[in-house]
C-alpha cells in the first residue's frame, strides 16, 4: 500500500503539514483571490481556531495547570476529532462576522491596510491574555487526532469547496468586484455584501485549518500567528496564481518542496553531495527572492488566471484540432 | 493627573511624534511618487542599525558609525529602487505592497545569515541616557535630539520641497503619480531622488532608534514600518503633511493608552492605538488630511 | 407633473427622470439645474460639446455621484444619492466611456453578473437570457474567452450585452461609438435599434457622432458648461442657432 511509503517520519510529517498547507491556503482564496485584496489578518482566525480547539481538546488532567484562567465549565470539556473543527470554524466565523462589518465596508486600499492592523491586534492577543492562550511560551498536550488520511480528505473537501464557492452567483459576483469594483456596482452586484460573505467563508475555513493543524503538532505559540506565516501563505497564493483553486494547492507544492529542500541543505550542509555553506535563513530568503522574480517575470504566478482543469482541456483541444489540421492535408505537414 | 505629569507625557508625545513622523515621511514620499508602500523601508533601519554595531565593534568611533549608517542606508535606499522596483514599475498597490515585504525577508535573512540571528548591543555615548531638568520637568536627552531631529527633517524637507526645483517636481509626481509614469525619463530621477531622501530619514531614524533601544535585531524593521504605516494611512497615504499628522497623532493615543491603562492592560495599548485606526480607517478611507471623496462607489 | 418641456405619452411610472440636478466637484460646477426626462421605450441622445457634464450626468443618474441638488426618479422612486448597485437593481443599465469590462473573466461570465440582478427582479431564469444575449451580439463562439482578450468593438458589445442581461428599463450608453469605424458604427446603430424594439428600454445615449446621433434618437437634449442649451427632436436641434454656434458650426448644418 502506498501508505507505507509515506509511513517514515520525516516524509510523513511533510506530507500531512502539506495537505493542512493547502486547507490554509484555500482559506486564503477564497477570500483573496476572489476579491483581490490581500488579508493579513486570516492568521487571527487561523489562530482562533488553534486555541480554541486547545481549550477542547487538551486532557482535563493537564488543563488546569496550562490554563489557569479558564473557567470551570470548560475545563471539564475533553473532544474528539471532528466536533472541536466544527467549533473552531464557527468560532473564526463568528469573529470575521463581527470584523467584517466594519472592514468590508472600506474601499479595497483601506480594508487591506486593517487586515494588518488585525494581524497586530491578534497578534497582541494571543501573546498577552496568557490566563487562556499561555502567550509565546505555548500550548501543548493536545492529542494527535489528525492523520494522513483525515489530513488529505479535509485538503480534498476544501478544494471541493472552494471551487464550488468560485462558480455559484456569490462567487462570480465577488470576482467581478475584483475586476472592476465600479463596474460591478452598476451591474447590480452589492460588492459590501458579496465580500462580506467570502470573508466570514474565508475564516471558517482557516479556523478549520487551524483546528486540524493544532490536532496534529500537538502544541503551538503565538508567534505562530504573525506576519512570517502570512507572508509564507500569501507567498503560496502569489507563486501558484491567486485567482484559482488549482494554483493554491500547486503554489503550495511548490513552496513546501523547495522550502523542504533548502531546510534540509541549511541543516545538512550539503545538496546533493555538494557542500554548501550553512546560512540560517536560507530557506526563508530564497523563497522570497522566488516570489519576488515571480512578481517581476509572471504576476499572474504559476497557473495565470485558469483553473488546471482548464489549462489541461485547452491544451487537448488544440492538440486534438492540429491533428484534425494534420489528417486532412497530409501534404503541407510534411512541409511545415 | 498633576499639570508636570500632563507636561511629562506632553514631551513623550513630542518625541514619539519626531520619530514617527520622520518614519512616516520617508515612507510617504516614495508613495508619493511611485504608488509603493515600501515594507522593506524599516529594513533600512536595520541596515543602518547593523552598520553601526559592526563599526562600533570594530573599534571605530561612534560618530562615524552614525555617518557611515546613515550613508549605508542611502545607499540600500537606492539599491532597492534600482534593482527590486524599477522592473515593478508599472504593478499594482499590492503587487507592490507584496513584493516589498517579500524583499523585507530577504534583507532580514541576509542579517540572520552574515551578522547573526541574535540580537546585539550596540553602544552609544553616554550622554544620551542621562535627563536634563527643565523647569519641574525631567527631559531626557534622547528625547531631545529625536525632537531636534524631526523638528529639522521637517523643515528642511519643507524649504527643498517648496524651494528647489527638484522638490516641485516631487510635489507635482506626487499630486498625481500616475502622470509621473508617463513623464518617462524624467521620473526615474525624480523616483531615485524620492528614494535618496527616504533613505537619508531612514537613516536618521535608525541611528535614533538604535540610540533609544541599545540593540540590533534581525526583526527590528518590522515595529519601525508597522508605524509608519499607520502614521500615513491615519493622515493621508501621500500627504507629506499628513504623514506629520498621522505621526503625532499615532505617539498621542498611544502615549494616552499608556498612560490611562491599568498596568494589566498595558500590553494592549499598541492593538487599542491600532483599533483607533481602523477607526479612521472607516470614516475617512482616505485618511484625515484628504478631501471626501465625492464618489459613493 | 414633470418639468420637461416634453411630449412623452408615459406617465411618470414609466419615465426616468433627473429634476433640476446639480453636481458639483470642488467648487467647480459641472452640472447646474439640468432636467431631463426619459419614457420607456424612447431613445434620448445627449450630446454637447467636451466638458459640458454629460458623463457626469451619468455618472449622477447610475449613483456613482450623489447630487449636490435636484432629484433623480427611476419608474417614479427616488433613487438620488442611492448606491450603484441598488439603482441598478431598480431596472437601470449603463456603459462607460472607457470600457470596463471584467477583464479576467470569460465573456459569458461578464454577461451573467449584468443577468443576476436582473433575474431578481423580475424573477426570471437568467441562464436562457444570457445565452440568447451572446446569440444575439454575435458572441457566442467567443464566449469562453477572457474578456480582455477580445478586440476593441467585441468588447463594446460584451459591455452592452452586460447591461441588458439585467434586463433594464432604462439603458445609459455612454459614447458606445467611440473608436468604431463608419460600417461598425451603422451595425450599432441597428444593433441600439433591435434592443429598443425588443426589449422596450428606455435609453440615454451620450457620444459625439452626431451622425449617429441624429439618426438614431428620438429627441436630443443638448448640454453646454453643465446647463441645458436645448431639447428636442433631431430637426429641431439640428436648426436650433444657439445650439449650432457652440458646436462649430457648419459641421452640425452638414448632417444628414
Amino acid at each position: 500500500m502506498y501508505g507505507a511509503i509515506f509511513a517514515q517520519g520525516s516524509t510523513l510529517r511533510l506530507v500531512v503539514n502539506y495537505f493542512i498547507t493547502c486547507i490554509l491556503v484555500i482559506s486564503l482564496q477564497i477570500f483573496v483571490g476572489n476579491s483581490g485584496i490581500v488579508s493579513w489578518g486570516h492568521a487571527a482566525f487561523v489562530g482562533v481556531g488553534a486555541y480554541v480547539t486547545a481549550w477542547l481538546t487538551v486532557p482535563t488532567v493537564i488543563k488546569e495547570d496550562i490554563f489557569p484562567a479558564m473557567p470551570a465549565w470548560l475545563l471539564e470539556i475533553e473532544l474528539g476529532f471532528l466536533l472541536p473543527i466544527v467549533i473552531a470554524a464557527i468560532a473564526a466565523a463568528l469573529a470575521a462576522a463581527i470584523i467584517g462589518l466594519v472592514v468590508c465596508r472600506m474601499k479595497e486600499t483601506a480594508m487591506a491596510m486593517s487586515t494588518l492592523a488585525l494581524l497586530v491586534i491578534a497578534h497582541s492577543i494571543f501573546n498577552n491574555w496568557s490566563g487562556m492562550t499561555r502567550g509565546s511560551e505555548g500550548v501543548y498536550g493536545l492529542p494527535q487526532n489528525t492523520n494522513l488520511w483525515k489530513a488529505a480528505a479535509f485538503a480534498a473537501a476544501c478544494v471541493v469547496l472552494a471551487i464550488a464557492f468560485k462558480q455559484s452567483r456569490i462567487g462570480l459576483q465577488v470576482r467581478s468586484s475584483r475586476e472592476d469594483a465600479l463596474a460591478a456596482g452598476a451591474a447590480g452586484v452589492n460588492v459590501v455584501r458579496v465580500r462580506y460573505v467570502a470573508w466570514v467563508l474565508s475564516a471558517a475555513v482557516s479556523g478549520m485549518g487551524g483546528s486540524i493543524w493544532a490536532q496534529y503538532n500537538l502544541g503551538f505559540a503565538s508567534p505562530q500567528f504573525y506576519y512570517a506565516q502570512v507572508f509564507a501563505l500569501l507567498a503560496m497564493l502569489v507563486v501558484g496564481g491567486m485567482s484559482n483553486v488549482s494554483g493554491a494547492v500547486i503554489g503550495a507544492g511548490a513552496v513546501t518542496l523547495v522550502s523542504e529542500v533548502l531546510r534540509r541543505v541549511e541543516n545538512e550542509g550539503s545538496l546533493f553531495g555538494l557542500q554548501v555553506p550553512r546560512i540560517s535563513g536560507l530557506a526563508q530568503m530564497v523563497v522570497a527572492v522566488v516570489i519576488l522574480l515571480i512578481l517581476i517575470y509572471r504576476p499572474s504566478g504559476i497557473l495565470g488566471w485558469r483553473e488546471l482543469d482548464d489549462w489541461v482541456h485547452r491544451w487537448l483541444t488544440r492538440r486534438r484540432l492540429k491533428r484534425a489540421a494534420q489528417r486532412s492535408s497530409p501534404q503541407l505537414s510534411e512541409d511545415g | 493627573m498633576t499639570v508636570t505629569e500632563i507636561a511629562q507625557q506632553m514631551v513623550n508625545v513630542l518625541s514619539l511624534g519626531s520619530m514617527y513622523a520622520m518614519l512616516a515621511l520617508g515612507l510617504a514620499l516614495v508613495f508619493g511618487v511611485m504608488g509603493l508602500v515600501n515594507f522593506a523601508y524599516g529594513e533600512l533601519l536595520a541596515i543602518t542599525g547593523y552598520t553601526m554595531y559592526l563599526m562600533t565593534t570594530n573599534g571605530m568611533p561612534w560618530w562615524a558609525a552614525v555617518l557611515c549608517g546613515i550613508g549605508v542606508a542611502v545607499l540600500a535606499s537606492l539599491l532597492m529602487e534600482r534593482f527590486a522596483f524599477r522592473p515593478l514599475r508599472n504593478a499594482t498597490f499590492l503587487t507592490l505592497l507584496f513584493s516589498s515585504f517579500a524583499l523585507a525577508t530577504v534583507i532580514q535573512n541576509l542579517f540572520r545569515a552574515f551578522v547573526s540571528p541574535r540580537t546585539k548591543g550596540v553602544e552609544g555615548p553616554e550622554i544620551l541616557g542621562t535627563a536634563v531638568q527643565v523647569g519641574s520637568l525631567t527631559v531626557g536627552w534622547m528625547s531631545i535630539v529625536t525632537i531636534i531631529a524631526g523638528a529639522v527633517s521637517v523643515v528642511a524637507l519643507t524649504m527643498f520641497m517648496r524651494g528647489s526645483i527638484a522638490g516641485i517636481s516631487m510635489r507635482a509626481a506626487a499630486a498625481d503619480f500616475s502622470t509621473a509614469r508617463l513623464m518617462g525619463i524624467r521620473a526615474n530621477r525624480v523616483i531615485a531622488l524620492a528614494f535618496v531622501i527616504s533613505g537619508l530619514l531612514a537613516g536618521i531614524a535608525g541611528v535614533l532608534w538604535v540610540s533609544r533601544t541599545g540593540a540590533v535585531s534581525p526583526a527590528m524593521g518590522f515595529t519601525p514600518i508597522l508605524k509608519a504605516f499607520i502614521a500615513t494611512v491615519i493622515g493621508g497615504l501621500g500627504s507629506l503633511p499628513g504623514a506629520v499628522l498621522g505621526g503625532f497623532v499615532l505617539a498621542a493615543s498611544e502615549v494616552l493608552f499608556i498612560a490611562t491603562l491599568p498596568a494589566a492592560a498595558q500590553p494592549f495599548s499598541d492593538p487599542l492605538a491600532l483599533l483607533l485606526v481602523i477607526g479612521i480607517l472607516y470614516f475617512k478611507p482616505n485618511g484625515l488630511l484628504a478631501p471626501a471623496s465625492s464618489e459613493r462607489a | 407633473m414633470t418639468p420637461c418641456d416634453t411630449t412623452l405619452t408615459q406617465d411618470v411610472e414609466s419615465q426616468l427622470v433627473a429634476q433640476a440636478v446639480c453636481m458639483s466637484f470642488s467648487g467647480v460646477q459641472a452640472l447646474q439645474g439640468v432636467s431631463v426626462c426619459v419614457g420607456k421605450g424612447e431613445i434620448l441622445g445627449l450630446i454637447g460639446p467636451n466638458g459640458s457634464g454629460k458623463t457626469t450626468f451619468l455618472n449622477v443618474v447610475s449613483g456613482v455621484y450623489k447630487p449636490r441638488a435636484g432629484a433623480v426618479l427611476v419608474n417614479g422612486v427616488r433613487v438620488g444619492g442611492r448606491s450603484p448597485h441598488l439603482i441598478a437593481q431598480l431596472g437601470m443599465g449603463r456603459t462607460f466611456q472607457n470600457i470596463r469590462l471584467f477583464g479576467h473573466l470569460t465573456v459569458r461570465e461578464n454577461v451573467t453578473v449584468g443577468s443576476i440582478s436582473g433575474a431578481k427582479r423580475l424573477g426570471v431564469d437568467h441562464a436562457s437570457d444570457v445565452t440568447s444575449l451572446l446569440e444575439r451580439f454575435s458572441l457566442d463562439d467567443v464566449s469562453d474567452e477572457l474578456a480582455l482578450s477580445l478586440p476593441y468593438g467585441a468588447q463594446r458589445r460584451v459591455e452592452i450585452a452586460r447591461a441588458l442581461a439585467g434586463r433594464p428599463d432604462y439603458l445609459l450608453l455612454d459614447e458606445p461609438a467611440a473608436g468604431l469605424n463608419d460600417a461598425e458604427s451603422d451595425s450599432l446603430l441597428k444593433a441600439i435599434m433591435a434592443v429598443r424594439n425588443r426589449f422596450g428600454c428606455g435609453m440615454v445615449v451620450v457620444d459625439h457622432d452626431l451622425h449617429l446621433i441624429m439618426r438614431l434618437c428620438d429627441r436630443i437634449h443638448v448640454l453646454a458648461e453643465g446647463k441645458t442649451l436645448a431639447v428636442g427632436s433631431p430637426a429641431e436641434v439640428r436648426n436650433n442657432q444657439t445650439v449650432i454656434d457652440v458646436f462649430l458650426g457648419n459641421a452640425v448644418k452638414e448632417m444628414v
